[in-house]
């Protein structure tokens, strides 16, 4: 696909931490409300557990945890349910905020001196007048492969 | 699946093959360059011939190999398809048609001649897909169109005959069915010129009912040649009436297969009115092949239309469908239990009894006789018979067994691999099995059977079994396992080894085996689908290979149980049983061994894994329940051991996977349920103790418990070791870490206190009638195996207080008594009570003791016990016996050093002090690392060494001695339980002097006097 300048994708935002991310909205399945959640015992830290979206195994993925943060286990929280290649996932954030309609010429590249844990999931940096908002590279969250350890 | 049943599939597959053959091949016509309809027609008759051949359908066979032929070459564009192709293979498909009725009719291929149309078939191969100028062929090849063959030339000569005739002969066409199309057209066109004469009419009648020749005929016709209706030569002819004749040409004219029933109606008269002999079997036959069409394809339907071929794909999707059905169903029956209403509860049961019947009718649309994989090994098998100098028979029990469609396929190559394995490497050549009086014939069993929900498969052959020595060295040598742990490990595990990858005994590469693949990929394989794999084998007389697999992978039953208000699924297939421990007193059947627990089954030591413990439940059920916004639960507050008093019992579940028994501490042990099985995302996969995960009746997720992975995973994080140790290397490993496991038994006196005495001196426990006691001056004697054995009173031997059994029994009391071997002898000790055994670190503490007959304390289980020294206390007892012993050591008073090397401290100091009350000089080393350091730095005259040591083992003690340090002089005394003759035998090579059992205290007094007073 031939990505113009102008062309405008949109984004579904999310704010993790204060911080405001977001992917791209054809990769959310949908958006759910905190579940029954099943532990995984033993499993990497940045998962949550399991829940039951109708019938299907879904595997919860903390993003603050990914961002090495603690999980705030007081405060609600809202489900992005995302395809992964074998099932679904479901990335566990603060709050969804909205869909950001965004121009592809008003990316930025990633700074290099971007913190470390967030480094591997960006994509590009959208620039709002407000503020800030990193684009997430989905796959990468989902793969679990704890680089920390 | 019986052969007959595989005729059937056979015929199936067939029928079916040829109707889409005919569709292709008249696309085919019409779309010539299409190669890929071309390869699957190909691939049709290429699978039919197998078939075929396979079933030993020879004219089937040969008639597929020529078409096959042909098409090859079409395949390969050697030619173009043309009409004269596309017919032949079109007739041949006929007669393939015609050859499998006559099989499903009467198993036999019928006596349709083939020869013709095969040949045809080869000249057009020949011919480059025209017929050779010199052979035109005949028109029809089968048997029943020679008539029409020899008719079209009838017509053909008629027409010579009659000038009238201005149409050309038609060219040469090739028949489709019945009677040449070809010279029914011909004979159409003549009818509708109003050419065709009487005579030629009789004559072809003639011709029809006789098969006599055409010349024959042609004399008889042509003096009355005139036009049909009119003819006075009708009676003359002396075949038959004209009416049923000329009845027939309209008929003709409309379809060839009606066409057949006057002809048929035709016979009986030509039969009267010309009874040629020869003409009978003709008749009938050509009746008979023609009738045949009618009924058959009634009887095809009654086969093939029973059976519909559905995608598998669609299968699954019905499968996972019902899967979802069943957890519904689940959550329903769930749901109305909660509830009063009874109309709710008999709809909820109905749709229970509906779910799982429907369950189990889509489980059986999956399922296959293992016959679809099992019959293709009796090629394999003689295949590799003939070549190789083997005479090899394939047994097969069980082919009926079913199993759903994609275990058969996943374990179709396992299965190959094992059986191309027991041909090569397990079978033996005739005359190597002639020389061992076997029979020359070698066999492979295999037998499959449904046990205990699964389907186990055996492949068993009578060959030459594994050899364990062979093996072993392999293994060593391939660094797959050390020296030391080999001598550990169990047949089977050694047998266990050839699934090790990189392991691979055979000799030499044959082209049938040993290519690299191993068993490893067999192993890995099976287990994939959930299965298991042994191998078990003694030598010289056979293998046995047995693989258990599950019936399916999608819905498993399995037990739920609940821990730390967690729900889990454990797969019914691992389970063994339940224990529930109730009163506090049992719970001490639990027991620590450093670190580890392990429950005491029936006498067996099993180890335990506390379920909150390993899960880290705590911190998870924390962390959920904060997540839920749940309060806390006092569970997460409280430590394991507090728990236990808290929850008035214990529940283990007792699982069983690969051989190993272990035990898992749950808290609450729910139901069985059927549950449908969700593989956990791949980034999970990394945890192997989860098999997948299912969801409950109330909605949620539970995980389900890998049996095999569960002890993977916890056993490795308790002794690091991966590999899945029996219960006996487990309480090494751990022995290991401080090298002191001690066995004792414990019992109670007389003042009621435990004492305990070193398992291995107890030969047995006995009860006697406290009558049957005698008393030869004040020694209590009893008879025991036919001689007298002295009674000990050990109360009043070690002066403690409270009075021994002995004294304050009754006659008609029992009396317990341990019986001890001593030197040969049988001593029973009295005692109160006989309460168990321990097993357990020891640490023997010697400064509290205040008397001789003592040897120490012990803490078992939080308790001081007294561990009695049963040498003193005989000794004590001046017996006769005794005082034997004690005459060696009053002569040797010497200044020889002794190094004695034990990790068993009650062994250590009981030879310590036998060897120093002897006189010498005695040094001690707790194992054999140890040991050495002592030997290198000082000088010692004699050694006496334990074997089975943690760190360095006797046998490395005794090795490390002879050629580390060079030194064959210095005598090495083995003693140890181990004392059979493999185990001296290994102790000769290590370098052992002597090997004396376990502890034979004047025996050893013996050995070490005369050893170091050198006589």
């Amino acid at each position: 696909m031939i990505v113009t300048d102008t062309e405008i994708h949109q984004y579904c935002g999310f704010k993790v931490a204060g911080e405001e991310y977001a992917i791209p909205v054809m990769e959310v399945q949908e958006v759910i409300k905190p579940q029954m959640v099943t532990s995984i015992p033993l499993a990497q830290d940045q998962v949550r557990g399991l829940i039951n979206l109708r019938g299907q195994i879904v595997t919860c993925v903390s993003l603050r945890k990914i961002f090495g943060q603690e999980d705030d286990l007081s405060k609600d929280y809202m489900n992005i349910i995302v395809k992964g290649d074998d099932g679904l996932f479901s990335l566990v954030v603060d709050e969804v905020t909205d869909i950001i309609d965004i121009q592809n010429g008003n990316l930025e590249r990633a700074p290099e001196t971007l913190n470390s844990n967030l480094k591997q999931y960006v994509t590009k940096i959208f620039k709002r007048k407000e503020n800030l908002v990193i684009l997430l590279d989905t796959k990468e969250l989902i793969r679990l492969q704890s680089e920390k350890e | 699946m019986d052969s007959d049943a595989l005729v059937n599939e056979f015929l199936i597959e067939s029928f079916e093959n040829l109707s889409s053959i005919n569709e292709d091949l008249t696309q085919l016509e019409k779309d010539g360059a299409n190669s890929s309809l071309l390869n699957k027609v190909y691939r049709t008759i290429h699978t039919m011939k197998g078939s075929a051949s396979f079933l030993g359908y020879k004219k089937l066979q040969d008639l597929t190999h020529s078409a096959e032929n042909l098409l090859d070459e079409l395949r390969e564009d050697k030619f173009k398809i043309n009409p004269t192709i596309i017919d032949t293979l079109l007739q041949s498909f006929d007669l393939c048609s015609v050859i499998l009725k006559s099989i499903e009719e009467s198993r036999d291929e019928g006596n349709v001649d083939i020869s013709q149309n095969k040949k045809n078939l080869d000249l057009l191969l020949e011919g480059k897909g025209e017929y050779p100028e010199a052979e035109v062929p005949e028109q029809d090849s089968s048997q029943e169109n020679e008539l029409d063959s020899d008719l079209t030339d009838l017509i053909a000569s008629h027409r010579e005959n009659n000038t009238e005739t201005t149409e050309p002969t038609p060219e040469p066409q090739v028949a489709e069915e019945g009677i040449s199309s070809a010279a029914l057209d011909s004979l159409k066109e003549l009818i509708a010129d109003g050419k065709m004469d009487e005579s030629l009419i009789s004559s072809l009648e003639a011709e029809m009912s006789s098969g006599s020749t055409v010349d024959e005929s042609k004399s008889e016709a042509s003096p009355s040649a005139s036009d049909v209706e009119s003819s006075p030569a009708v009676e003359t002819t002396p075949a038959v009436e004209t009416t049923p004749v000329v009845e027939t040409t309209p008929v003709v004219e409309t379809t060839p297969v009606v066409e057949t029933t006057p002809v048929v109606e035709t016979t009986p008269i030509a039969k009267e009115s010309k009874p040629v002999a020869t003409a009978e079997p003709v008749i009938a036959k050509e009746s008979k092949e023609e009738k045949n069409p009618a009924p058959d394809v009634s009887e095809r339907k009654s086969i093939a239309d029973s059976f519909v071929r559905v995608n598998v794909k669609v299968l699954d999707k019905i499968m996972n469908i019902v899967g979802e059905l069943v957890l519904n169903r689940n959550q329903i029956v769930q749901f109305s239990n909660t509830r009063t209403d009874n109309e709710l509860s008999r709809l909820s049961q109905q749709l229970n009894i509906i779910t799982s019947e429907l369950q189990s009718e889509v489980m059986t649309t999956r399922m296959q006789p293992l016959s679809s994989i099992l019959t293709k090994f009796e090629r394999l098998v003689r295949d590799f018979s003939r070549q190789s100098d083997k005479q090899i028979e394939l047994k097969l029990h069980g082919q009926e067994t079913e199993l759903d469609k994609t275990l058969i396929e996943a374990i179709k190559d396992p299965l190959v691999h094992i059986i191309r394995n027991a041909c090569d490497h397990g079978l033996e050549p005739v005359h190597e099995r002639e020389l061992n009086g076997k029979p020359a014939t070698g066999s492979v069993t295999i037998k499959a059977y449904n046990e205990s929900g699964q389907v186990t498969i055996e492949i068993i052959d009578n060959g030459r079994g594994l050899n364990k020595d062979r093996i072993s060295t392999k293994a060593i040598e391939k660094g797959l396992v050390s020296q030391e742990r080999l001598s550990n490990m169990s047949d089977a595990q050694i047998f266990g080894m050839i699934f090790e990858p990189g392991f691979s005994t055979a000799e030499k590469i044959t082209n049938i085996s040993g290519r690299g693949v191993g068993m490893d990929v067999v192993k890995t394989n099976i287990e994939k689908i959930g299965g298991s794999v042994s191998v078990n084998s003694e030598l010289g007389v056979g293998t046995t290979f047995k693989l258990r697999i599950p019936l399916t992978l999608a819905i498993i039953p399995a037990l739920i149980i609940k821990c730390a208000n967690e729900s889990f699924a454990i797969p019914q297939l691992n389970l063994v049983e339940l224990v529930r421990l109730e009163a506090q007193e049992d719970k001490e059947l639990i027991q620590q061994i450093q670190g580890s627990e392990f429950f005491k089954l029936r006498g067996k030591l099993t180890p335990v894994f506390r379920l909150n413990k390993e899960l880290k439940l705590e911190s998870v059920n924390e962390k959920t329940n904060k997540l839920m916004g749940v309060v806390e639960t006092d569970y997460s507050v409280e430590t394991n051991n507090e728990r236990d008093d808290v929850l008035d019992s214990i529940n283990i579940v007792i699982l069983n996977t690969e051989n190993q028994y272990f035990g898992i501490i749950v808290d609450e042990i729910l139901d069985t349920e059927e549950v449908v099985v969700k593989s956990l995302s791949n980034s999970l996969k990394g945890l192997s103790l989860f098999g997948g995960a299912t969801i409950m009746g109330d909605g949620k997720v539970a995980l389900i418990l890998d049996a095999l992975g569960f002890y993977n995973t916890v056993s490795s994080t308790v002794s690091a070791s991966t590999d899945k140790d029996s219960v006996d290397e487990k309480l090494q490993s751990i022995g290991d870490i401080k090298g002191d496991i001690q066995e004792n038994l414990l019992f109670r006196l007389g003042d009621d206190r435990v004492y305990a005495v070193p398992l291995s001196v107890v030969s047995r426990l006995e009860e006697f009638e406290f009558s049957k006691v005698e008393m030869t001056g004040k020694q209590p004697i009893l008879r025991y195996l036919d001689s007298p054995m002295p009674l000990i009173n050990v109360e009043s031997t070690l002066r403690l207080d409270g009075e021994s059994v002995l004294k304050t029994s009754k006659k008609g009391d029992e009396i317990k008594c341990i019986v001890v071997t001593i030197s040969g002898k049988n001593f029973g000790i009295v005692v109160k009570d006989v309460l168990d055994i321990s097993i357990d670190r020891v640490e023997i503490d010697d400064i509290a003791v205040d008397r001789d007959g003592i040897l120490g304390t012990i803490f078992i289980n939080d308790k001081i016990i007294s561990l009695i020294d049963i040498y003193n206390v005989i000794e004590a007892q001046g017996l006769n016996v005794t005082a034997q012993l004690k005459n060696f050591s009053i002569k040797n008073v010497n200044e020889k050093k002794i190094l004695v090397v034990d990790d068993s401290p009650m062994y250590r100091k009981m030879e310590a002090d036998t060897l120093s009350d002897l006189g010498y000089k005695v040094d001690v080393a707790v194992n054999g690392e140890d040991g050495f350091k002592l030997f290198k730095d000082n000088q010692y005259d004699l050694l006496v060494t334990d074997i089975e040591m943690p760190l360095v083992n006797g046998y490395e003690f005794a090795k490390k001695i002879r050629t580390e340090l060079n030194d064959t002089n210095t005598p090495i005394v083995a003693l140890s339980t181990r004392y059979s003759d493999s185990d001296r035998e290994k102790g000769r090579e290590a370098g052992f002097s002597y090997h004396l059992e376990k502890f034979k205290k004047n025996e050893v007094i013996n050995l070490v006097n005369q050893i170091l007073s050198g006589e």
